[in-house]
């Protein structure tokens, strides 16, 4: 069925988490009573005082900083990750490659860290 | 096939929403839907470490990123016009173009929709699953990438440097200039060392 | 299993100029991490030492033999050198240009350096890149550090338009690139090296396709963004028009120069069985950059939009040298590049002091600048008279020999379109001028008031002056000595590979 036979329990497994929560939901409809008692019911419960403004606030730059260094570090690790794996074929060379390449992300993070990326102030 | 048909419609229903929704929010979520089910593709193509990275660096990081964005943005949902008519002739004229390259390719022994009859006979692949056959997929991978590869490993590397150094520099503000209490400092600031004697009296 | 690593490419030092350059990268961060120089003038010396150094590297290994490294992935032979020193060279004269730049609008000196030192290494490998992954990659590494540097003045607004529209444009541009690769790819059952997918397009039998002139569309369509030719030339004018000025004096240079290579050598390899096909649409492409970047510059009022279009009408011209295609084609080709880098810095290099020390580009502002300083007047004005192609001067003798080399090859329309709008060119070039060198109305514009003049002694020459001065002499006196450069390109490209095609 698959090119990769060893996934086919990951598929049926798949099948099941997907299936779940279509239940769940389904069965909570199909449970609960009908709640259209009044337009009361419908509004959001805020410990006794009414909701103010939106939802929906505006970010702080910040976030995004630390996003972007994760996804970059992130990235990396997925670059090492087959280093990793084939480790003991590759030998001498990849490891010196590999050594580099971190090198040149540490100074990244350095870089980072010494611009004061890394602080939340 | 059910299961690549399943994958590729919903990921295709996807993305039309994602271009349809009027909730950016809701947008990105529909991205994340994209990118689940192009792992799932990828998982059917055989490619497991490519559909875990697809997992991981895009809806883990990526579309996190993009949800960031998009909260950091301020925008209104009802500022989005609906104005798709205006672009209507462009799209559409790419899009003819893109269908006819899909006859083209569709247009083979199979589904012979067009009269001209190309011979695929002649197309060969190389299946590198059976060249190596030991290997899996990562090592595989680890053993292009660290040596015919190792180059354009090197340059991604510095690919990855300078988008950080570029992402700090350009989202950075001066925080050199704002005066802010520094508790520390001033916590450890010693008497003797602050007081000085300039000249002798 | 030829898993171990090829060590012996260490002592063939192909890559070994871009190593020098990544190596003095890395240096500078690391000094400006971990001391606290104050004096950042030490990290313009080393860079620009490290760019001497990897371009005297370059010259010598101009005599060795063509090699194909990295179990094929990069190529070095004498066409790519070339590419490379000419990259090392813009990049060469726009770190002086910078400097003040920088300095007067207080931004980081150290990034600026490493951004453009890294686009320098990503246009190198370019030049030589082998197969479509690192074509991409370096591709990537180079446009990546453009639109950094594009919007490096954060604070403008113009920068921010600017650099939003590049990131869309190039990405557009990357993906309709890698979408044509992919085609390449398929029709050549699984090939990426480019002489490989020529012998496998010739195995499948798909060389005469449909599906590889669709490749070859993608390709010259997602080359064409990068090169800004103009049925995709919408982004360049606002692109120049917000960007810092000497980023677009290295943008304006070094990726026309990435992407030529680039565009030589990927349909020279992979395409020999199109030459119709690709030189049509060049040729097609390259009449509508002469016509509409000349007629539209005529209209202009801004001097960087002005110099903008200038730069589609002058890729046009280096696509007579690329579209004619033989060997005196490519020669000339080369030669006017190495006048273009020249003439096009000096007039950008003019427009940095000019726009520093008054802080207007509009042409407007230009009138009656001799009267305050007659030495940037006459070192734009030669400028411009090259860009447009006045006898004397550089310019007009690598016009000669493109148009020459199109001739005898029996490009007659599109001699002639070129002859006819470098008339134009002159037009507009004389109507600038003009401007600086009358005073009609006997009084100067407030900007040109505003103008301080430095001290005339040589020993305080500030960096940009040092450039323009560099880039004038190279402007006029570079014609005279055509013949023996014409000889040495000629000598080295013997060795080439894909010219005897």
């Amino acid at each position: 069925m698959f090119l990769l036979p060893k996934y086919n329990s990951f598929f049926i497994f798949l099948l099941l988490a997907s299936v779940i929560p279509i239940l769940a939901f389904s069965i909570s409809k199909f449970l609960a009573p009908n709640n259209t008692q009044g337009p009361e019911k419908l509004t959001s419960y805020e410990s006794g005082i009414e909701p103010m403004g939106d939802a929906w606030i505006q970010f702080q730059i910040r976030y995004y900083m630390f996003a972007l260094v994760f996804v970059i570090f992130d990235v990396e690790t997925v670059f090492l990750y087959p280093w990793a794996m084939s480790f003991n074929d590759l030998g001498l060379s990849a490891f010196i490659e590999a050594l580099v390449f971190v090198f040149i992300l540490i100074i990244g993070l350095v870089y980072a860290w010494r611009k004061g990326a890394l602080e939340w102030s | 096939m059910i299961l690549f048909s399943v994958f590729s419609s919903i990921a295709l229903v996807s993305s039309v929403m994602v271009i349809r929704a009027k909730n950016p929010v809701h947008s990105v979520l529909f991205f994340i839907l994209v990118f689940f089910n192009t792992s799932g593709l990828l998982v059917l193509l055989g490619l497991d470490f490519f559909a875990m990275i697809f997992l991981v660096v895009y809806v883990g990081a990526i579309a996190v990123l993009f949800l960031f964005v998009v909260m950091m943005l301020n925008i209104k949902i009802a500022e989005i016009h609906e104005n798709v008519l205006r672009y209507l002739p462009v799209g559409g004229i790419i899009g003819v173009i893109f269908l006819l390259e899909i006859f083209f390719i569709v247009d083979n022994d199979y589904i012979p929709i067009l009269p001209t009859k190309l011979s695929t006979t002649y197309l060969t692949y190389t299946v590198y699953a059976e060249k190596i056959q030991s290997w899996t997929n990562l090592e595989t991978l680890g053993n292009l990438l660290y040596t015919t590869y190792f180059v354009l490993f090197l340059v991604s590397s510095l690919i990855l440097l300078v988008a950080m150094i570029g992402a700090i520099v350009l989202t950075m503000h001066k925080t050199t200039q704002v005066k802010r209490q520094d508790v520390f400092r001033q916590n450890a600031i010693d008497f003797k060392n602050t007081i000085k004697k300039i000249r002798d009296i | 299993m030829e898993l171990e690593l090829d060590l012996s490419f260490f002592y063939k030092t192909t890559i070994l100029p871009e190593c020098v350059l990544i190596f003095c990268l890395i240096s500078i961060l690391i000094l400006d991490l971990i001391l606290k120089i104050k004096d950042k003038n030490v990290f313009f010396f080393i860079s620009l030492v490290s760019l001497l150094l990897s371009i005297f590297i370059l010259i010598f290994q101009l005599k060795e033999e063509p090699v194909i490294s990295f179990l094929g992935n990069f190529q070095a032979d004498n066409f790519n050198k070339i590419f490379r020193i000419f990259i090392a060279l813009c990049s060469i004269l726009c770190i002086p240009l910078s400097i003040d730049f920088i300095k007067c609008t207080k931004l980081a000196i150290t990034e600026f350096l490493i951004f453009l030192l890294t686009a320098t290494i990503g246009g190198m490998f370019l030049c030589g890149a082998n197969d479509l992954i690192t074509i991409f990659v370096s591709l990537e590494c180079l446009s990546l550090c453009s639109y950094l540097l594009s919007g490096y003045t954060k604070k403008d607004v113009r920068s921010n338009e600017a650099v939003m529209k590049y990131l869309l444009i190039g990405g557009t541009s990357s993906s309709i690139l890698a979408y044509g690769f992919s085609w390449l790819y398929g029709l050549s059952g699984g090939e990426f090296q480019l002489q490989k997918i020529a012998d496998g397009l010739v195995s499948t039998e798909m060389y005469n396709s449909f599906g590889s002139l669709l490749a070859l569309v993608f390709i010259i369509v997602g080359i064409g963004f990068k090169l800004s030719l103009v049925p995709f030339h919408q982004w360049t004018p606002d692109v120049y028009e917000g960007s810092p000025t000497p980023v677009v004096a290295f943008l304006s240079v070094a990726s026309k120069i990435a992407g030529l290579a680039l565009l030589v050598r990927l349909f020279n390899i992979v395409f020999p069985f199109l030459p119709n096909q690709w030189h049509s649409l060049l040729e097609i492409s390259a009449i509508c950059s002469m016509i509409l970047g000349n007629l539209v510059a005529i209209t202009q009022t801004s001097m960087k939009r002005m110099l903008a279009y200038s730069s589609i009408s002058q890729i046009g011209y280096l696509m007579i040298g690329l579209v004619t295609g033989n060997f005196d084609g490519y020669t000339s080709m080369i030669v006017y590049l190495l006048f273009y880098i020249f003439m096009n810095l000096g007039t950008f290099a003019c427009i940095i002091l000019f726009g520093l020390r008054t802080g207007t580009d509009n042409i407007r502002d230009y009138s009656g600048l001799i009267l305050k300083d007659p030495l940037l007047t006459f070192s734009l004005a030669l400028c411009l008279l090259s860009l447009g192609g006045i006898p004397p001067l550089s310019g007009f003798f690598g016009k000669l020999y493109l148009f020459w080399c199109a001739w005898k090859t029996g490009l007659y329309f599109l001699v002639f379109i070129g002859l006819f709008t470098s008339v134009i060119s002159i037009y507009y070039y004389l109507k600038i001028i003009k401007l600086l060198i009358t005073t009609e109305n006997k009084e100067v514009t407030s900007y040109v008031q505003s103008y301080t003049v430095s001290s005339f002694s040589l020993l305080s020459k500030n960096s940009i002056e040092v450039s323009i001065i560099i880039c004038v002499i190279a402007s006029i006196f570079l014609g005279i000595f055509m013949n023996p450069i014409i000889n040495i390109l000629q000598i080295n490209l013997h060795l080439n590979t894909f010219t005897n095609i």
